[in-house]
């Protein structure tokens, strides 16, 4: 798993990868500058339920691209596991799209991840629980019940 | 409008298609138009002669040798559009064996200028002893004296037609008496080699047959670009593009890594 992420952290622009099961766990090889573990575990709980609301919706999106001032943010959502990439603004994203979906292919084939995978739930459900959510996110989930 | 004649300047050279309307003593228009700078060019025909021809601020003669080297963008022919204007008197047949001759001399130089908009800048180093330059060729060296400028802005500078400029500047270059800019340096991408494209259409022809050598000139042109002139950093994006015409998930999978390691080879 971590050569994967060292792949995709080799693309020129990503600052750093990390991989999030849906069980909570978390897999990384580096941390980007100014950011520790437990930042890596927030950035991945919202993007993990910002993917639970769009399946809730019925969007099954499997890449999602959050811009800010000063970098990009790149999920790639898949069933049971998530990939999200830091990125500098200027990345090439076609470079990284790429590498993502060869990093995911050879991951999927891999007889020990599949292993890993079986074991997890693929609802994102449980992040949509109040006691998972800030207020404000929690009114949202309202709204779109 | 209507058009009998139309399609993509990646499969057909201009000169080729004049020549088509020619032989065939054809009246009507011959629209060009390159995508990625909104350019049009327009060249008329009456009865097989090519009398008129506009591109940007040229007419006549200069327009016509500034459109044959198109190779990329749109075509249409129109019957019904004819004109009243006439700014080409020379022979037509003069003329094409003229147009096939610079549209030779610009395949010849354009690995080294592959873009009219790319500025160039003096060296500063003396001619080698067996290098003597003409007139022109001082000329346009001089040219860059005040800065660096492109083979548009000298050919507007010296009214001179920028194919000549051109040919003029791929000979300073291989003297080592100008360079490219270093403004000139963003926009003067590092091009694909043909032998890239080559195994790229080998391995895609395993993958979804004949129509590969197609599938990669349309994605292609949709930059705006050709074979020759394709930036090497525009080859992930070319992939991805290629990759979304393979419909097995399997197979474009397959493609994506053969293609992420020789990309990677590249550098």
């Amino acid at each position: 798993m971590k050569d994967k992420l060292e792949e995709i952290d080799s693309v020129d622009g990503v600052k750093a990868s990390f991989m999030f099961f849906n069980d909570g766990e978390l897999v990384y090889n580096k941390l980007a500058p100014g950011l520790d573990a437990e930042i890596y575990q927030e950035i991945a709980k919202d993007v993990v339920q910002m993917a639970a609301i769009f399946d809730r919706l019925g969007s099954h999106i499997h890449e999602y691209d959050l811009k800010y001032e000063n970098g990009r943010v790149f999920a790639y959502t898949q069933n049971n596991y998530n990939i999200i990439i830091l990125c500098n603004p200027e990345v090439s994203v076609a470079m990284l799209r790429l590498t993502v979906n060869v990093a995911i292919a050879d991951l999927e084939a891999d007889k020990k991840f599949q292993k890993r995978t079986s074991k997890i739930e693929t609802s994102r459900r449980s992040y949509l629980v109040r006691s998972n959510m800030d207020p404000e996110s929690w009114t949202l989930v309202e709204t779109v019940n | 409008m209507s058009n009998v004649l139309s399609g993509s300047l990646a499969y057909i050279e201009v000169i080729n298609i004049l020549k088509l309307l020619v032989s065939g003593d054809r009246d009507g228009r011959l629209l060009l138009q390159k995508e990625e700078h909104q350019e049009t060019g327009e060249i008329y025909l009456s009865g097989g002669r090519i009398i008129h021809a506009l591109c940007g601020n040229y007419l006549g003669e200069p327009a016509f040798f500034e459109l044959i080297l198109w190779n990329h963008g749109k075509f249409a022919f129109d019957p019904e559009e004819t004109t009243a204007q006439k700014t080409i008197e020379k022979d037509t047949g003069t003329l094409l064996s003229e147009g096939t001759q610079h549209y030779q001399a610009w395949q010849k130089i354009c690995h080294i200028i592959p873009s009219f908009r790319i500025r160039f800048k003096k060296t500063g180093q003396e001619p080698p002893p067996n290098v003597k330059l003409k007139g022109k060729d001082w000329e346009v060296l001089n040219t860059l004296e005040a800065g660096e400028l492109s083979v548009t802005e000298i050919a507007d500078k010296l009214n001179t037609r920028e194919i000549e400029v051109a040919t003029i500047m791929a000979a300073l270059m291989e003297a080592g008496l100008a360079d490219i800019g270093a403004s000139g340096k963003p926009v003067m991408k590092e091009v694909v080699s043909s032998n890239f494209f080559s195994n790229l259409e080998n391995e895609l022809v395993q993958i979804i047959g004949p129509v590969a050598s197609i599938i990669i000139d349309d994605v292609i042109e949709g930059f705006g670009e050709t074979r020759i002139s394709f930036p090497k950093d525009k080859i992930p994006s070319l992939v991805e593009g290629i990759s979304n015409e393979i419909y097995d998930p399997a197979k474009q999978v397959a493609f994506q890594q053969l293609m992420l390691k020789k990309i990677k080879s590249l550098h």
